[in-house]
This record gives C-alpha cells, structure tokens and sequence, in this order.
C-alpha cells in the first residue's frame, strides 16, 4: 500500500459519510451512489492535492459540488427524455425519487426551496443542512466571505418569500423539482 | 420570531439526511480503492483509446484535405488548359503571318535568313535560317526553314516557284511545327550591286490537330 492509497484511506473512512449524506441531500436516492463514487475517483487522482485538517470537508464538498453540476447537465437531458417516453405512454426505468415529507409546512418549505436559483439552493443547503461556516461556503463556492455572507442573506429573504407566497397562494403546483432540485 | 427566521428553521427540519453518523458504508476502503483503481485505469484506457481515435482522426482529416487539394489541382490545370491558360495554349492557332528573308545567291544552295514581320506568336517562330532546296519539280523550291527564335524549334518547309510563282504553300513541317498548313503570295526583289535579295511571304497560317 502506497502513502497516497492510506491517505485515501482515511479520507474515504472519515469522510465517506458526510459526502454521501452531501450527495443525498441534493439528488435521488438512486442516484446518489454513482456521485459518490465519481467524487471519491476525483479525491483519488487528486490525492496529493486534499488539504488537511477542517478544510478536508470543505475541499470534497467543492468537489462534490462541481460533480453534481456535471451530472446535473445530462440528468437534465436525460429527464428531457423521460417525459417523452411518457408522453407517448412509455415508463421509465426508475421513477424520479421524491422525499417523502409527512409536514405539510416541510413539503412546503422545499417546494420554496425549489423555486429558487440553483446558487441560492445551494448556499441554503450549505449554511442549514450542512451548518457549515461563511469561511467554509466561500470556500467551496470560490467566493469571498463578504460575498458568502450577502449571498445567504439574499437566500434567506427569497425563501422566506417564496414560502410565504406558496401559503397564500395554494393553487399553485409545486415546484417540479422537490427535494433533489439541482 | 422573523418569518426568515422560520422558514430557515423549517428547512433544517427538512434536511433529508440530519444526521450523516447514521449513514453506513457501503463498501471497505481497501476494497473501494480497487473498485476505483480499476475505474480510473477504463477511464484512463478510455481517455487513450480517445486520443488515439482523435489523433487518426486528424490524419485521416489532413489526407482528405490533401486529396481535396490535389485534385482541386488537378481540375484548376485541365481548366487552364482547356481555357487556353498554359504558354502553348496562349498561342493562337491561325492568323495572318508575314516573312521577311534575305537571300544570299553567292553559292548553291542558296541560303539566307528570315524574319517573321507579322504572326510571330501564330507561328510561335520571330526568326532563322533557312536553305532553298531544289523540289525535283522543275523550277520549284523547297524552301526548308529552321526556327532560331521563338517559342517553337524546328523545320518547317515551303514550296514556291520563283521568279514567277506568286504563291507558296507550307509543304511539310516536324518537331514543334508538327500540323502546320497554310500559304499565300510570294514576291522578291533582287539587290543589283549585290547577289543577294529580298523575299516577303504573305498568307495565312493554321496549326491542324
């Protein structure tokens, strides 16, 4: 074994975890499997260059990050398919996994979620699911921790109204993209 | 409480993963480090198979390229040739053309220089020598000419029939003057202090295929 496999090692047995849980947070349960193993592949060719100590987790959150924008791009096409076939009366192979939230107020707040940019999504996910640090988002978002910091802000307000707009306005369809809306 | 307040609360309450611990590993590391050794190695072959595809891909792109402009070549140059754009081509084949000689009647056979005055780039001929030569008809000539200058080399012959003959005919002709024809009026006049003379030849000529 190598220096660079037990560095990798390490990585993979503390981390693995907080990456997959990185990874399920932001796409279906079916998919997540695949991401993880892409982000880990990255983490091994570029193992000389993993920082150490608290910015390990931040280093693969960046490069998750930037895996699940590459996928992104061809499940776009791929969902694009998908409702071809539907429309011409053909299932797909799996069906688009949705979370299944029993609050009403929590599927609520994620249809809100679902209606916002992708980097007001993320910078959510980031600071309330994640609870990382402005330092840590600006980080992995390759911006300044002022910027983080307005940013979250902003992120803040637009759920808070897309939310509020959701609850005067029920006969809205919710957003497409629940849950997993990269 | 601030409404953004609330609704950042909810979406912690909505994190579908809260507590990451409870997440199980789903394969060794060691054995993970296979899996992707092999990973890396197909993407890695996958990579080189690409680069090489790319790279017989762009030789079979510069062949195209360089047959594409051999045979644009090609057409170009039987367009030019077609089109009368090579030197020879440029050449007229018929037209009006006028020689000018100057006969030295010292010796036998007589012989003497020649201008070409007129049609020089018909005949593809602007000057020479030439030797009248008995034609075994009596009184005819056969006037065998030998291009010194111009596009053309060569003999070509005329026949004539001096003094009184007013015409003359192309007879035969070789080399670069291959399919020459052609004939028209004859004259000379004869220097009295010396034993030399002038001719012109006028007429028409043509090169026939």
């Amino acid at each position: 074994v190598t220096a660079a496999d037990a560095t990798f090692v390490g990585i993979y047995e503390r981390y693995y975890r907080q990456v997959y849980a990185y990874c399920r947070r932001r796409v279906p349960a079916d998919r997540v499997d695949d991401v993880v193993s892409d982000v880990f592949l990255v983490v091994w060719r570029r193992i000389a260059e993993v920082p150490e100590g608290e910015a390990t987790v931040s280093w693969l959150y960046g490069v998750a990050y930037r895996v699940l924008g590459h996928q992104f791009r061809g499940w776009k096409r791929r969902n694009q398919l998908e409702r071809k076939l539907n429309a011409i009366g053909v299932e797909p192979a799996s069906g688009v996994d949705l979370y299944i939230v029993q609050n009403e107020e929590l599927g609520q707040v994620l249809d809100a979620l679902g209606r916002l940019r992708r980097s007001e999504q993320e910078i959510l996910r980031l600071s309330l699911w994640e609870e990382l640090s402005h330092a840590s988002i600006a980080s992995i978002l390759d911006i300044s921790v002022d910027a983080a910091k307005q940013r979250l802000s902003r992120a803040r307000k637009s759920l808070a109204r897309e939310f509020e707009n959701l609850e005067t306005d029920h006969s809205t369809p919710p957003a497409a993209q629940k849950g997993g809306a990269w | 409480v601030k409404i953004e307040d609330r609704v950042a609360a909810l979406m912690t309450d909505a994190n579908p993963v809260p507590d990451y611990e409870q997440i199980e590993i789903s394969a060794e590391a060691t054995a993970y480090l296979v899996t992707l050794s092999q990973r890396s190695s197909e993407v890695t072959q996958l990579d080189t198979n690409q680069k090489d595809q790319d790279q017989k891909k762009t030789v079979r792109q510069w062949w195209l390229v360089a047959a594409g402009v051999i045979i644009l070549a090609g057409v170009a140059l039987l367009f030019i040739n077609q089109s009368g754009g090579s030197p020879v081509a440029d050449q007229p084949t018929t037209g009006p053309v006028t020689f000018e000689t100057e006969v030295d009647f010292s010796d036998t056979p007589y012989s003497g220089t020649f201008e070409v005055t007129v049609g020089a780039d018909v005949l593809g001929c602007s000057s020479g020598t030439f030797v009248d030569m008995p034609d075994g008809t009596f009184g005819k000539v056969n006037k065998v000419m030998t291009c010194e200058s111009g596009s053309n080399a060569g003999t070509f012959t005329i026949v004539f029939d001096p003094p009184e003959g007013r015409d003359w005919s192309v007879l035969e002709s070789s080399d670069d003057f291959a399919g020459l024809q052609g004939g028209g009026d004859y004259s000379w006049v004869q220097n009295p202090s010396m034993p030399k003379g002038t001719e012109t030849l006028t007429g028409d000529i043509e090169y026939t295929s």
